[in-house]
């Protein structure tokens, strides 16, 4: 079944797992901010969704986590963990 | 990126990482430094009016230099607040700002821009207001004040802009 198409509310949205993938590797906000060459605030306004990344921040991110982009971003909610839905 | 090329942007960098003071982390707390920064900002157009209407006196002299003198210090002990609180997004130089923060001060400075040209308009209007009031009377005293409110205006603009838009802060402690 097709998906839902992203209203004009969440376009701007990006939604992502930074900070699920950095507890999972115990990696600390100003660690990440670091490898990537950015502010710590930075990491944690992406973790808060109140900023969306450049492609080329993007690609770094899913590059430090050594996983493919669509793991850490996606357009759409990730599913929550124990949700049947997936 | 944020790479530091002297030491003294090391040190600028150090400085500007530290966490931003409580009451500041809040938005309320913010903008009441914004506030502050603009009754800082209205001193300068006190003195600009008086000078307007009493120059050349030495009332106009006195209220001048206590309203500039006052805007000044308290000015500079704000607008240094909002550097920190800002993390230097609009003095620091662009190769120690990454992405988000060249965004913002771009963004910040594209809001100034277009505050300027209102606050241009309404000098321009201050100014024929003044000088038809009193006949082709313009003290050259009152220009010059006049110039040094608008050039104060316009370089604390940036920083209003980014501190009154700025979104709360991640508190360090989130890592431990």
């Amino acid at each position: 079944m097709a998906r839902p198409v992203p209203t004009d509310k969440d376009k701007e949205l990006v939604h992502n797992r930074i900070a699920v993938l950095r507890a999972e590797r115990g990696v600390s906000r100003r660690e990440l901010a670091t490898a990537l060459g950015v502010h710590y605030q930075t990491v944690g306004y992406l973790e808060r969704g109140e900023y969306s990344p450049s492609l080329h921040l993007a690609l770094q991110i899913a590059e430090y986590f050594e996983v493919p982009v669509e793991v850490v971003f996606s357009l759409r909610p990730f599913p929550l963990i124990g949700s049947t839905n997936l | 990126m944020t790479t530091p090329r002297t030491k003294r942007e090391e040190r600028l960098l150090a400085v500007l990482q530290t966490e931003v003071p409580g009451r500041y982390a809040t938005q309320n707390g913010r903008r009441n430094l914004v506030r502050a920064g603009i009754a800082c900002l209205a001193l300068f157009y006190v003195s600009t009016v008086v000078c307007w209407a009493l120059a050349p006196s030495d009332t106009a002299m006195y209220v001048t230099l206590a309203c500039d003198g006052i805007g000044l210090v308290a000015g500079a002990l704000v607008l240094g607040q909002m550097v920190v609180v800002t993390r230097g997004t609009t003095r620091l130089p662009d190769h120690l700002l990454d992405e988000r923060q060249a965004l913002e001060k771009l963004r910040a400075h594209s809001t100034s821009h277009r505050m300027t040209v209102m606050l241009l308009f309404a000098a321009l209007f201050g100014i024929e207001l003044g000088m038809t009031s009193d006949g082709d009377h313009s003290p050259s005293a009152a220009v010059v004040v006049t110039f040094v409110a608008l050039l104060v205006t316009v370089a604390a603009l940036p920083l209003l802009v980014t501190t009154w838009r700025m979104p709360d802060p991640i508190p360090d402690e989130d890592d431990a």
